[in-house]
This record gives structure tokens, C-alpha cells and sequence, in this order.
């Protein structure tokens, strides 16, 4: 990867992992609002998936802890959407994107602190925070409570569940 | 925040058979809807029973929507207009499925919710209820199941779970009427009984390697601090009781499985016991009432030991006379607490039954519960002198 590539990668790169620990705490504190507060247009949302191998990471620990319980989603259908989305988080659509911080949310609930230090090289409370954060401002993008989006109400609930 | 999604989906119609046949929806979209309002009103329901909001829930007769179909993901494709039934009883959607079809039998029997008065002929039809549908869950789904393989495992411990709390529920239903009765000693052991199953069906969940990585849902199931405090308020009352060996030992145990847990699953319940001092008076009562019977003395469990206030805790050398407990707090009890009077017939007292041995088998014996804890033993004998210096009196 050369210097330009590296660069943009570095705009959703996991190095990174999105916006510093204090941004992030500033964040929390500003959403007091009713249920999930305003969208917060500083944060690109984009910038807060995970590298794409985490991704495949993180659903892989979705479909082995999560999914055999809930048997909300298709797996069949939906991995092909997950793999295209991860080859270009940027053009994801509004309820895909909150579906995945939903579906990222879920798996690091469903972990030990030692399983996502393992695979995540973060706690799991971090990564939880962190997660949670992108899904709720993705959620207020793609706006469940207005639309017939089942993938919307989908993400919803899931990271209600993680909540 | 839950109400809101509950309200989303009943806008979109998931609830409704009706907005099913009348769209041009295919089989798997409608299935996938079918399988998320299931999914979210059993969690709006669970959510309700923890904040003791039961009237509130989402899981009424109000609304028909079909239970999950029994399916694995492979047996839905995304153009077929119908699914055939699998031949399979235990698919991958084995867990969902069970429990969506006891969350149905849950809120066509209202009475278990606390929502509608009964009285002693509907509660007497509700036990006979559970017991078809123990039955009926045997034949249909778990007596298909193979243990070794961890979802079913799960389903199986799961739902053994549910018939244990459900009864103890439909004994608080039942018996909570009159607050000037008390519970005769046969009821009060079958209460006893169902608490101690549900202690042990949990301790079952935890200690199993098998379903380590669904431990996250099962702690969302229940709460096992009610049936901790059900079991030491009953000895805290009753520390002679016949059921308390076997009381502390599932407690004992169960609580061992919470310490070798993840640390985010045991810190409220280890929170609750200390906070409560429910347990040292309960254990306290236990020693005074084997002083009193010349009974062998025994070494507190660490359930015990980890609810004492630090200074409490006997050193390496100290002897049970060192350990001067205080007057306690008023017992703490559960505000559900069933009395009533005793029955006229005079019966005398059982051992609890174990979940329908006939049904299940003997595996609900204590010895099996020994073996299958991988033998950990939580040694009841002890060498610390019996003698107690305390002046509270219980």
C-alpha cells in the first residue's frame, strides 16, 4: 500500500479506531437529549467500522455466539451484503451501516474481556463504547422510528440488546 | 426505549397475520419478520419483568402473529413463495423456536403475569398446563436433542429453567392471596424445590465449556438473586429445615460457577448477597440451630464467607468463636412472600419433588448434580470449633 492509499485508509483505518478517547467521552456527555440525541455531524460514521478483516472478525463471532439464539438475521442473504459493504464501508447504505455497528455491537457483547482483547486488541468495554456510540448516530441517520425499513428496526433491536 | 421499537414493529405490522397475506412479500421476508417480533416482545417481556412492570408487556393474546418457523437457513431460500416443514425437529433454529413457543404459552396464560386475579381452579389448571407442556416440549423438541451439541445443551437447560421458575411463580401467584396465612410445609418444600432447580439449572449453564459463548443471553434469562433470597429467607426462618443441606449446596455451588464466570456476569449478584447481609444471618441461623442440636459444625461456604463485612472473616488460625457477628438487619423479604393458613388435613411435610422425574428422568437428582458439576464438592465438614460468641437473637 503506498503513501496516498495509506492515507486513505487511514480515514477508517482500525489503527486509528475512529475519533480519540476524549472526543468520544465529549460525545457522551452531549447526548442528553430524548432517546438517542441529534445526529452529531463531526463524527463521519464511516471512519468508525473496523478494519475489514475485523469485520469478517466480528461477524464471524456474531453467526458463532449471537445468531444461533436470536435467528433474526439470514445468514445466507446477509453475508454477501456484509463482504460487499466491508470492500467499501463509504457507499454502505444508512440502515446496512447501522445494521453492522449493531451486529459489531452484539459480538463484543457476547465476549469476554479476554476474548475481545484477543481479537479486537481492545476491552471490551472500549470496543463496546466505542461500537455503541457509531451505532446510535447511525440509528439516528437512518432514522427507524420514521421509516418501514426492516433492516432499521433490525438494528435497532440488536443494539438494544447489547445495551 | 424498547417501547418505541415494540411500536415500530407494530406499526410495519410484524405483529399481525393479516399484513403477512396481504403484502407481496416473500416467504423468507416475512419469516425474518415473524422471527424479529418474537425476538424483540420476548425481550420487551423480560425487560417488563425486571422492573416488575408485568402489565406493561408486549407478550399478550392481543396479537396472531405465527410462532418462528422450525427451520435451518438453508431450508429458506430468498425465492421460494413457501417453505416446506423440515424433517428435522432440531434445526439451527432449535433455541429460538422453544423459546418462542414457551413465550406463547406464557402469554396465553395471563394468570403467571400477575395481570388477571385467579382463583384456586384456574391456578390448579395452570400447573396442569405446565405439566402438558413439559410434556409436550419433551416430545417435540428436547427428547430429540443431543447434549454434546452446545445449542441444545442449552435449550435443554434453558427450558428446564423456565418450568422451575414458572412453577415457583404460580406458587407466588397462587399462595400470595392472604397475608394472614401461612404456607403449609408440603408447598413450602415444593417452593423450596422449584428455587433450588432453578439454582441448579443455571449452575448446569455456567460450569458447561459447551456454552460458554452463549452465556451473554442466558444471563439476560433471570436473575438468580430472587432465588437466592427466596431460598435465605426460608432459612433464615427455618435454618432446621429438611431441605437446607441441600438448599446451601445449590446456592453453594451455583455461587462457585458465578466466581469462575466472567467477572461482568457475578459482580451484581455477589453486590446483592453482601449488600442484603441476607446470607450471613441466614448462615448465622443455620450454626445457632446446629449449636443448639449438638450438630457437626461446618466451614461457611464461600458464598457465606464473601458476604461477610471484612472484619467478620475468620484469619487462617481463628476459630469460630472469633467470629462475633452483630444484630443484624431486619431480615430482608421478598415483598411477595407467600402465607396462608394451614391446610385443615394436616399433611405432613415432603421432600420437594425434583422437576417431574417422570418426565425428565433422574438426571434432576442431587446425585446427578454432584457428577455433572465435575465433581467439585463443596466440603460441608469442618474443623472449626462450633462455638459461636454471639448475642443475636433471630
Amino acid at each position: 500500500m503506498d503513501d496516498s492509499e495509506r492515507d486513505d485508509a487511514s480515514d477508517y483505518s482500525s489503527s486509528s479506531y475512529g475519533p480519540p478517547d476524549d472526543e468520544i467521552k465529549s460525545i457522551i456527555q452531549a447526548a442528553d437529549h430524548l432517546l438517542f440525541g441529534t445526529p452529531d455531524p463531526a463524527l463521519y460514521i464511516p471512519s468508525l467500522h473496523p478494519e475489514q478483516v475485523q469485520i469478517f472478525g466480528l461477524w464471524h463471532i456474531y453467526l458463532a455466539n449471537v445468531d444461533p439464539l436470536l435467528k433474526v438475521t439470514h445468514s445466507a442473504t446477509l453475508q454477501p451484503r456484509i463482504i460487499e459493504a466491508a470492500r467499501d464501508v463509504c457507499s454502505v447504505s444508512e440502515s446496512l451501516q447501522a445494521l453492522m455497528f449493531s451486529i459489531y455491537c452484539l459480538a463484543v457483547h457476547s465476549m469476554t474481556d479476554d476474548e475481545c482483547i484477543a481479537s479486537c486488541a481492545v476491552t471490551r468495554e472500549h470496543a463496546l463504547v466505542r461500537y455503541q456510540i457509531a451505532c446510535k448516530q447511525a440509528l439516528l441517520q437512518c432514522n427507524p422510528w420514521r421509516s418501514d425499513d426492516l433492516d432499521s428496526l433490525l438494528a435497532l433491536y440488536l443494539y438494544l440488546v447489547s445495551a | 426505549m424498547v417501547a418505541s421499537a415494540v411500536r415500530i414493529a407494530q406499526r410495519m405490522g410484524l405483529d399481525s397475520e393479516a399484513s403477512y397475506s396481504t403484502t407481496d412479500s416473500k416467504a423468507l421476508d416475512c419469516e425474518m419478520r415473524r422471527r424479529l417480533w418474537w425476538s424483540l416482545t420476548m425481550f420487551d417481556h423480560r425487560l417488563c419483568e425486571m422492573i416488575s412492570q408485568e402489565r406493561s408487556t408486549s407478550l399478550t393474546p392481543a396479537w396472531d402473529c405465527r410462532l418462528p418457523a422450525n427451520l435451518n437457513d438453508f431450508e429458506m431460500q430468498p425465492d421460494m413463495t413457501e417453505f416446506a416443514i423440515s424433517r428435522e425437529s432440531t434445526t439451527e433454529a432449535l433455541f429460538a423456536v422453544v423459546r418462542s413457543e414457551l413465550a406463547d404459552w406464557t402469554r396465553k396464560h395471563s394468570s403467571l403475569l400477575g395481570v388477571t386475579s385467579t382463583g384456586s381452579e384456574s391456578s390448579s389448571q395452570s400447573c396442569l398446563d405446565l405439566d402438558r407442556l413439559e410434556i409436550m416440549m419433551l416430545d417435540k423438541h428436547l427428547g430429540h436433542c443431543n447434549p454434546q451439541v452446545s445449542l441444545h445443551f442449552l435449550t435443554v437447560w434453558t427450558t428446564r429453567a423456565f418450568f422451575a421458575r414458572s412453577r415457583l411463580m404460580e406458587h407466588y401467584t397462587t399462595h400470595a392471596k392472604s397475608a394472614s396465612e401461612q404456607p403449609t410445609t408440603t408447598l413450602r418444600n415444593q417452593a423450596h424445590g422449584y428455587a433450588i432447580n432453578m439454582l441448579e439449572c443455571d449452575t448446569q449453564l455456567r460450569n458447561s465449556p459447551l456454552v460458554r459463548k452463549y452465556l451473554w443471553l442466558v444471563e439476560s434469562l433471570y436473575s438468580p438473586i430472587l432465588t437466592y433470597f427466596h431460598l435465605l429467607n426460608g432459612l433464615l426462618k427455618r435454618p432446621g429445615d429438611e431441605m437446607g443441606d441441600h438448599a446451601w449446596g445449590a446456592m453453594a455451588e451455583h455461587y462457585e460457577a458465578l466466581v469462575n464466570g466472567p467477572k461482568h456476569h457475578r459482580t451484581r449478584v455477589m453486590f446483592a448477597l453482601k449488600f442484603s447481609r441476607l446470607t450471613v444471618q441466614a448462615w448465622e441461623a443455620r450454626v445457632e440451630w446446629k449449636r443448639q442440636h449438638a450438630a457437626p459444625a461446618e466451614k461457611p461456604p464461600r458464598l457465606v464467607l464473601d458476604s461477610m463485612p471484612q472484619e467478620l472473616i475468620p484469619g487462617p488460625t481463628a476459630s469460630m468463636e472469633d467470629i462475633n457477628f452483630s444484630p443484624g438487619q431486619p431480615p430482608w423479604s421478598l415483598p411477595f412472600e407467600p402465607s396462608f393458613a394451614e391446610m385443615s388435613n394436616g399433611t405432613s411435610s415432603t421432600i420437594a419433588p425434583t422437576l417431574s422425574p417422570e418426565i425428565w428422568g433422574d438426571e434432576t437428582s442431587s446425585s446427578r448434580r454432584n457428577a455433572k458439576s465435575g465433581g467439585t464438592d463443596i466440603g460441608w465438614t469442618s474443623n472449626i470449633d462450633a462455638q459461636c460468641n454471639r448475642s443475636t437473637q433471630l
